[in-house]
């Protein structure tokens, strides 16, 4: 290790000194000064004593430091004798500041945590300690409508990058005092300041206690955003399934913590994680609770059907025309056969290379500037519509075959289990091309066994149904909302 | 590395009350439907009255272990253990997992065959039982939960697929077809339903790993108290009786040899007796069926042989797998093997179970622990 690199640790691990020389010398060092042009530093004199303000240009508001730090400071310039110098600091913060939020720091590696979070930190001639003042402005996005769980009916606000702003967005959403909000520091070098969210009574303890456990563990270096988080605490990482809901809607939060949950928040993050989950979770939407319950519970089952098309479609099409042919009508199988007279490929290669074709124009599409977007439109319409077919590429039955595949993965509301379905398709369609219905029933069910021995922080992933527990009956249908008096399984017991 | 691996163990995986009871109840009304229906064909028409007769010759067992769950509190492990002693105990469950282990080999030579048959015409069965083996391996491996929550997820969606069969089918359906019911006579009927006493014993042999964690488990329902295995049994046999009735009505088309198992095959999967539009849901019914009730038995035979040794890990169930691949690929399991291993299996393991609470009422006379 660099001689540089050890004293750098020495003094992160000592206490502030006496002296404000000192001081900056210290801040210097940590801060790699005068390179780093970030750091302001500024000295000013106070009631008959030198102080001096520490802060990272930017993230701290300029304006308040003036304000409430630095010309409040300076008004009270007349000495006074009377304050011992270990109680300087505490006099300006009893007599002089304005900040709403201060607390004391031992060791600049707290002051060096807390600048790069936006604090000021001020140091006064004479006392070993520093004062850190929360004058914070960090720059962020004004709340916005959501943009990957639109909705027809409901709220429209979504998450942003700032943590406070979306702790506040779920307490306006649920007003209760049982709300706790725990702040902790999660991360190794570059350590990220995450809240997890709970009302207190309905969590399950254990539960709770779980999480924040894997949380305190998390020695990652890099930099942690909540997907990260998600991808190092959940129970089973090598999975497809996502255990930890991942959501944008403040509402959704809010629901979820109602019903047992615990929600995380990073900052950075225009998410929250809420955890425990069931698969029936990442099928849910938001407005299927604000519409009636029928209508609510009609969209449901359009949604599952549009699941089973998504992950058994292709396979089913490749089983049946291939090994089962005598179960499809003779018109059908007629239909089938001279449309692929002309294509030079086996239907395996013919449905590979549309899902491809698929997935890199879906790719593409969230890729692409909105500029030049509408090409995408021609682009797509050409590969996956009549230009295939008069090439003879595909049998226009796949086209719509594709397309009713990709409509389905498109209502599954949650990012991440839609992209693990297209994965768990292609295992699927390769059993069923392998082995026609019975390769599907295989494959379907060593999915089906994967799921339901999966846990979201020791809920099972298929309960209530398997196992079978006594909860909420708003899992595929949704009963009337009156009928809705059971908690949730997975919550605590009061 | 993910953190979870650092963290202290969360919780072991254990197979919940609802999920061994819907596990047990889907393959042993699987495995009795497919022996009925179509390993002794013989019975004709009589399928009812075989079933019925069976039930009967087993329901003894099944009254045993509800009077053992009673006196001991929902846990069967227990009472067999205080009854024989924790030696005899242990090689009653051992020879147990050994009987589960020959039944898996049986179920997965059937569902290669069928697969075979109703599938993959240019396969030949043992080809198949590489992937057959790995799916039922992996599936075993995610254990109780996970079996057990693909099998009651099964059961759930199998109801409508009956339903859906029946609505096609029920123009079609004569119950004139059912009579006459004693048609191969009462010497073949009881040899048949012999065969079926093994299948019925099963659902006792499954209850010696339900009590293990009775104790730890939430939910309370009518199937944890001790008339629970009555009523497992009891579902078990009506639903067997209903899907033997909605075959038996249905349009038979029996131009010779009854006997035939592959007509009898034929029957139920291709063109014979069922119409087109129903022979999807029958096949996805008929490979999962079969699938769940392979899964079920070799589950049990690792679970049983665990339990009598104490062991853990997951050496057991790939061995196991590897075994009852074995005994399917060197064709120790086929039809008059499976027959009449579970008419000499079948006796005795309902005679041990039965003579369970005499041996405890001797016991309890003679000055034993009671």
């Amino acid at each position: 290790m660099p001689a540089e690199n050890t004293e750098r640790i020495k003094i992160l691990n000592s206490a502030p000194r006496g002296t404000l020389d000192e001081n900056e010398a210290c801040l210097s060092a940590v801060f790699y000064l005068p390179e780093n042009k970030d750091i302001v530093i500024r000295k000013f004199e106070t009631a008959g004593f030198c102080a001096m303000a520490a802060y990272l240009e930017g993230l701290t508001d300029s304006v308040r430091v003036t304000e409430s730090i630095i010309h409040a400071c300076i008004l009270k310039d007349k000495p006074d004798k009377s304050i011992p110098k270990e109680e300087r600091l505490n006099f300006l913060l009893n007599n002089v500041l304005f900040a709403p939020q201060a607390s004391f720091a031992d060791t600049f590696d707290e002051i060096a945590r807390a600048m790069v979070s936006g604090i000021c930190v001020l140091f006064a001639e004479g006392v070993s300690g520093a004062l850190l003042l929360d004058v914070r402005r960090i720059p962020h996005r004004p709340v916005n409508r959501t943009s990957n769980e639109s909705v027809v009916m409901g709220s429209q606000e979504g998450f942003v990058e700032s943590l406070r702003t979306n702790i506040s967005l779920i307490r306006k959403n649920l007003r209760s005092a049982s709300l706790v909000t725990e702040i902790m520091e999660i991360g190794g070098e570059a350590r990220m300041t995450a809240a997890i969210l709970y009302l207190e009574g309905t969590v399950d303890e254990k539960v709770l206690s779980r999480a924040k456990e894997r949380l305190k563990a998390i020695d990652r270096k890099g930099f942690l955003s909540s997907g990260q988080v998600q991808q190092l605490i959940e129970d089973s990482p090598m999975s497809l399934f996502p255990q930890m809901l991942e959501t944008e809607r403040p509402d959704r939060a809010a629901a979820g913590l109602m019903e047992g949950q615990f929600a995380i928040v990073m900052d950075n993050s225009p998410y929250a994680l809420l955890a425990p989950v069931t698969l029936y979770h990442f099928l849910h939407a938001s407005d299927d609770s604000f519409v009636r319950w029928q209508y609510g519970t009609f969209i449901r089952i359009v949604r599952m059907i549009g699941v089973l098309f998504s992950l058994l479609l292709p396979g089913m099409y490749i089983a049946l025309t291939q090994y089962h042919s005598h179960l499809l009508p003779m018109n059908l199988l007629s239909s089938i056969a001279e449309a692929r007279a002309n294509v030079p490929f086996s239907i395996l290669g013919e449905i590979l290379f549309m899902e491809f074709s698929f997935n890199l124009i879906n790719e593409a599409g969230t890729r692409i500037p909105s500029q030049i977007g509408s090409a995408l439109g021609i682009v797509g319409a050409l590969i996956l519509g009549q230009a295939a077919v008069s090439a003879s590429i595909a049998s226009p039955i796949l086209i719509i075959i594709v397309a009713l595949t990709g409509l389905g993965n498109f209502v599954v509301p949650s990012y991440g289990l839609s992209l693990g379905m297209q994965i768990m398709r292609l295992f699927i369609l390769l059993a069923g091309s392998l082995f026609g219905l019975y390769g599907i029933v295989l494959s379907a069910f060593m999915v089906l066994s994967h799921a339901a021995g999966l846990s979201s922080f020791g809920a099972p992933y298929l309960a209530p149904i398997a196992p079978r527990r006594r909860s909420n009956p708003d899992i595929i249908a949704r009963l009337p909302i009156w009928l809705q008096k059971r908690k949730m399984f997975y919550a605590g017991k009061e | 590395m993910p953190v979870r691996n650092k963290v202290a163990a969360d919780q072991k995986a254990r197979i919940s009350g609802s999920n061994l009871i819907a596990f047990s109840y889907c393959a042993v009304t699987a495995r009795l439907f497919f022996l009925i229906a179509v390993d002794t064909p013989s019975s004709l028409n009589a399928v009812l009255i075989q079933l019925l007769l069976g039930a009967l010759y087993s329901f003894p067992a099944v009254f045993s272990s509800y009077f053992l769950l009673k006196k001991y509190g929902g846990s069967l492990l227990y009472g067999v253990s205080d009854a024989l002693g924790s030696g005899m105990c242990r090689m009653l469950l051992f020879a147990f997992g050994l009987v589960f282990l020959y039944e898996s080999a049986c179920v997965i030579r059937m569902l290669t065959s069928s697969a075979e048959y109703a599938t993959l015409y240019d396969a030949h069965s043992p080809m198949l039982l590489i992937p057959t083996s790995l799916a039922i391996i992996y599936t075993v491996l995610k254990g109780g939960n996970g079996a057990g929550g693909a099998a009651l997820i099964f059961v759930r969606a199998a109801f409508v697929l009956i339903a859906v069969i029946c609505l096609i089918e029920f123009r079609d359906m004569d119950i004139k077809r059912v009579f006459p019911v004693m048609g191969p006579g009462l010497q073949t009927l009881h040899k048949n339903a012999v065969h079926t006493v093994l299948y019925f014993c099963m659902l006792p042999m499954a209850y010696f790993l339900k009590e293990q964690d009775a104790n730890k488990r939430e939910p309370k329902s009518v199937f944890d108290k001790p008339c629970g295995i009555i009523l497992l049994y009891a579902a078990c046999v009506l639903t067997t009786a209903f899907l033997l009735f909605v075959t038996v009505v249905s349009a038979p088309e029996i131009p010779n040899l009854p006997e035939s198992r592959g007509l009898q095959m034929n029957m139920l999967l291709a063109n014979g007796r069922s119409s087109r539009g129903i022979q999807l849901p029958i096949l996805i019914l008929w490979f999962s069926g079969i699938f769940v009730s392979a899964v079920f038995m070799l589950y049990m035979a690792c679970a049983l042989v665990k339990t009598a040794f104490g062991t853990d890990g997951k050496w057991v169930e790939l061995l196991f797998g590897a075994v009852a691949a074995l005994l399917a690929l060197f064709r120790l399991s086929l039809k008059e093997d499976a027959l009449a291993f579970s008419a000499y299996a079948g006796f005795p393991v309902l005679f041990v179970i039965t003579s369970l609470p005499v041996i405890l009422q001797i016991r309890k006379r003679f000055g034993g622990k009671h």
